[in-house]
């Protein structure tokens, strides 16, 4: 037996919840004919179809590109703080991708790790996530390299297959995601098949080890020369989550902002001295890897990737943490490989 | 075939040391990519289809990659463009660069915009060129897009730019992919003071996208990288039409067009219409 729930009784959740004021966000298809995860206005805008992963990601719902810490007012020396916690209608997320979906418990362990971030984990809190499982992927998609699936269930409240005929076998994992979809689901003989999910493409217990100790490896250089410098692949990213911190003044007063940063940008790491501990893309792109692999792990037991696929395809130079992943997993001594070889990069 | 055309003529300048490295677009089975290639036996890996939509030029400024030596460049026709204008601001010496052009009928799968407006199919101003283009050069229309979007009204267009400025995360990759972009440091990036909000909120974008639009007055040779590469899917494009058309009709200059025809903000002639100055 299972849960199973009509697309209609779903669009009309969206619609209800937004009508009691609360925010749904979720797949949305532009005039150009490119997938943004977008705030809904109404559930007609609601894409469940056709798309392998949007542009973007949900993770904006927990950690916005830009959010007000807090206002200050100069009076001579005096400096008056002035609170603004943000405190966020119920945030419904409707057709989450669940590669999207797992970054939520990946986020929370950075963001709750010696400090509570007290922003973040008001979104969090605020937050029902229904993730849609995965009915197609791409060559991009590497879900299954990285302990996930087209159907993994972390970070959901409730998980939707689609059964193909305008209805979902609903499987809801949480408190929250039962409250949100209580009577709206009817117990049914039918269930949906789990999908397979794209092959796995990298091994990663070996390939960690390589990282560990190709920190001067070539292919750096090699795959990282052509990296532009951009945002695309981070802003673009599930999990990565680092920012920056900015004051924007006016006259006497102020605030405090903090945007999303790259490590693939040169500010990043540059010092008030001017010299750039990284001072060329090869070597952020490293970062990168490193970061994801080695260095979050390390302190919290998982790779900081979902296997989305979204920095490649929103990078300008067809790079992305796959290719560079698979580069490095040639170990450069192997003579004949393709590292050794390529004087492509 | 072209493909084996351009590996010949890669491999022979290699071979004969006449360059270090050829910036080309390289692929080992998948999507091609920008490729750095030093060793002649590596040039079976470059590539031309309709899938290097990279303009190459890019990378002439790019220290790390000036690192490499004397550079080869494959440029599409609009790409071809950027290098004049490097020349004309002095980022690079022609003679140093060996510019190999690709006869090209567009790139991707519907022909992109500015490939269905575009009279520069056979790369011009190159020291050789590699293939023939099957598409026509002389094509109306390049400004139809801008002038569907100034049909509108102001309060419509506002609008209309309010919500594209919304969606700007300041990831910089219309920034990153420009070659026109080369400043060492970016206003965008100057924080003492902070000249521009880093933060991508309504003021911020709206002030970072015209500073960008405008820095690229004159210059902008339309390979509309900036359009692609924007991960929010922005039309930058139209921004940069709209101040390349000014420039077009106030000096009669399409930029990167003619290596005799100077850079616009930087060339004074007493012929300079001023009509427009009120």
């Amino acid at each position: 037996m299972s849960d199973v729930m009509t697309r209609d009784v779903l669009l009309r959740l969206v619609d209800e919840w937004l009508e009691e004021g609360g925010v749904v966000a979720g797949p949305v298809r532009r005039d150009s004919g490119s997938v943004h995860f977008e705030t809904l206005e109404s559930s007609t805008q609601l894409v469940l179809d056709d798309f392998i992963h949007p542009a973007n990601t949900a993770k904006e719902y927990v950690l916005p590109k830009t959010e007000r810490l807090f206002r200050y007012r100069r009076h001579g020396n005096d400096v008056t703080l002035i609170d603004e916690p943000v405190e966020p209608a119920p945030i419904l997320l409707v057709g989450c991708r669940p590669c999207d979906a797992a970054a939520f418990p990946i986020l929370d362990k950075v963001m709750g790790w010696d400090y509570q971030d007290s922003q973040y984990y008001r979104r969090r809190a605020a937050l029902t996530v229904l993730t849609l499982a995965c009915t197609e992927w791409d060559e991009q998609c590497f879900c299954t390299s990285v302990g996930l699936g087209p159907a993994a269930d972390r970070g959901s409240d409730a998980l939707l297959l689609d059964l193909g005929d305008g209805s979902f076998d609903v499987r809801p994992l949480t408190d929250r995601g039962r409250a949100a979809l209580a009577g709206r689901t009817e117990a049914s003989d039918r269930s949906a098949p789990l999908p397979a999910g794209p092959p796995s493409q990298v091994d990663l217990a070996p390939l960690q080890e390589i990282l560990r100790d190709g920190f001067d490896s070539p292919v750096w250089a090699k795959e990282g020369l052509r990296c532009t410098g951009c945002g695309a692949c981070a802003f673009t990213c599930p999990t990565c989550h680092c920012f920056d911190i900015v004051d924007e003044t006016a006259g006497d007063g102020g605030c405090r902002l903090r945007n999303w940063d790259s490590c693939q940008f040169g500010m990043f790491t540059v010092h008030a001295s001017g010299h750039n501990p990284r001072p060329d893309q090869p070597s952020r792109q490293r970062q990168r890897l490193m970061h994801k692999f080695v260095i979050y792990p390390d302190k919290f037991d998982h790779v900081l990737c979902t296997g989305c696929g979204n920095c490649y395809r929103n990078c300008p130079v067809n790079l992305g943490v796959l290719n560079v992943l698979k580069a490095a997993a040639v170990r450069p001594s192997a003579a004949g490989g393709p590292v050794s070889r390529g004087e492509v990069t | 075939m072209t493909w084996q055309r351009l590996r010949d003529t890669c491999r022979s300048l290699l071979e004969a040391g006449t360059v270090d490295v050829v910036i080309g677009y390289g692929s080992t089975g998948g999507a091609p990519h920008p490729a750095f290639v030093t060793d002649p036996e590596a040039t079976d890996q470059l590539v031309f289809d309709d899938r290097c939509y990279q303009n190459l030029t890019l990378y002439l400024t790019r220290a790390d990659v000036r690192r490499l030596g004397r550079p080869a460049v494959v440029v599409k026709g609009c790409d071809a463009r950027a290098v004049v204008v490097l020349e004309q601001e002095a980022q690079l010496v022609r003679e140093d660069v060996h510019v190999i052009g690709v006869a090209c009928d567009g790139v991707g799968h519907p022909r992109a915009a500015k490939c269905r407006a575009c009279d520069v199919h056979v790369p011009p101003g190159c020291d050789e060129v590699v293939g023939e283009a099957a598409e026509g050069t002389e094509v109306d229309g390049r400004y139809a897009e801008l002038d569907e979007l100034m049909g509108l009204s102001v309060e419509e267009r506002f609008a209309y730019w309010a919500g594209e400025m919304e969606r700007c995360v300041r990831c910089y990759a219309c920034r990153q992919v420009c070659p026109l972009c080369y400043c060492p440091v970016c206003v965008m990036d100057k924080n003492r003071p902070q000249v521009i909000d880093a933060s991508p909120h309504a003021k911020g974008n709206l002030a970072f996208h015209i500073t960008r639009a405008f820095h690229l007055a004159g210059r902008c040779v339309g390979c509309d990288e900036c359009t692609r590469a924007c991960p929010a899917g922005i039309n930058v494009r139209l921004l940069n039409q709209s101040v390349a058309r000014a420039v077009e009709q106030q000096f009669d200059v399409r930029p990167g067009m003619d290596p005799a025809v100077g850079p616009v903000t930087g060339t004074y002639s007493l012929a300079d219409r001023e009509d427009f100055i009120r």
